[in-house]
């Protein structure tokens, strides 16, 4: 800790304590709240922070860690009620750990016991519409569902059984294209899945029905490693095929394919690459331009 | 009854260091009370408990 987080940890604290010791008929101007609070009834809560810069997600050699980000979010859910939105603290050493605290709007049935289900960072999820980076993946694609058991009510501060962990509910995949024994970076590219159980977009409150249909990914810009990330959720659990149509930087239309084994997908949750796919152009092309004449049989 | 309000106060060339003041709640009893973070009524909290992110794990080429 720098000599001016000390000096500033010192100041906060003075402040707080001295803000304690004041009636609510002291409160200057400058303190006073933005909204009307009913008179007799003030309660505040003071929380010193420090903000963080990790990103949540990060590529360490071969791996991929999820961290926590500052004030990221997560829904509280009862029995299919939204009843909170709580507010992540990174733990600052270890940034995979975070504390999350909020308020719940809802303490009818939060007793001991009852079973929390807290979804980050929302409780609706959509895939459609990606733009090939871990970056995006973050800001957007990356869902992680946990549950608690309340513990105790103590008061009006709840607290759950033990430690929780998030898991994610998607893979992320890292796709490679070549063309000609070359790498090559397309202008756009659909996923679909031969399974057919390629998630596009589901909810919590939907009862988790997905909807299940094709995944486009828009690269903003070519890669440097030509490498392209790509968070999916395939429910499937037999071996599937990836299809891959195409838009080359011709605005030609390519297309793709790759197989992908029954044990790779029973889990969500995986760093899955394939890099080396081969793309090829349709065995058919455009008709030419001018008047197309059909056969005298036709017509 | 619940009222919400948020100020945040920044230490002067504190670089990161904020202090929030982010909730403001009518409690049943009628009583003011000004107080550091925790305890705020109808709170839910893990400040006993650390909550984990699990990472994807190690790429597996398919």
């Amino acid at each position: 800790m720098t000599r001016r987080t000390v000096i500033a940890a010192v100041f906060l604290m003075g402040a707080a304590l001295w803000t304690s010791c004041r009636k609510e008929d002291d409160l200057s101007k400058d303190d006073a709240p933005s909204v009307e609070v009913p008179e007799g009834c003030l309660w505040l809560s003071l929380q010193a922070s420090k903000g963080a810069d990790t990103k949540a997600l990060a590529l360490a050699g071969s791996t991929i860690n999820a961290y926590w980000v500052q004030d990221e979010p997560v829904k509280v859910f009862l029995e299919g009620t939204l009843i909170g939105t709580l507010s992540a603290t990174p733990n600052g050493t270890d940034n995979t750990k975070a504390t999350l605290s909020g308020t719940l709007t809802q303490t009818s049935g939060v007793v001991a016991d009852a079973v929390l289900t807290l979804l980050f960072p929302r409780e609706t999820w959509n895939y459609t519409a990606q733009a090939g980076t871990l970056d995006a993946i973050a800001a957007n694609f990356d869902y992680a569902v946990a549950t608690a058991t309340v513990k105790s009510v103590v008061g009006t501060t709840v607290q759950t059984e033990g430690s929780v962990t998030f898991r994610n509910q998607q893979s992320i995949y890292r796709f490679g294209f070549t063309k000609g024994g070359n790498a090559y970076d397309p202008k756009d590219f659909t996923i679909s899945a031969a399974g057919g159980k390629l998630v596009q977009s589901f909810g919590y409150s939907s009862g988790w029905a997905p909807a299940y249909g094709d995944i486009t990914v828009t690269p903003a810009s070519a890669p440097g490693d030509h490498l392209y990330y790509v968070s999916l959720r395939n429910e499937s659990t037999a071996a599937d095929t990836y299809n891959f149509q195409i838009t080359g930087s011709d605005d030609a239309l390519y297309f793709a394919t790759k197989s992908i084994a029954a044990d790779k997908l029973g889990e969500q949750g995986k760093f899955l690459s394939a890099t080396g796919i081969a793309v090829s152009q349709p065995a058919f092309s455009p008709a030419p331009s001018g008047v197309i004449e059909a056969p005298e049989n036709v017509l | 009854m619940e009222v919400r309000t948020k100020v945040v106060y920044e230490a002067p060339k504190a670089d990161a260091v904020e202090l929030k003041t982010e909730r403001i709640v009518c409690d049943s009893t009628n009583y003011v009370m000004w107080f550091l973070e925790g305890g705020t009524p109808n709170t839910l909290s893990s400040q006993d408990t650390e909550w984990d992110r699990t990472g994807y794990g190690s790429v597996e080429d398919f």
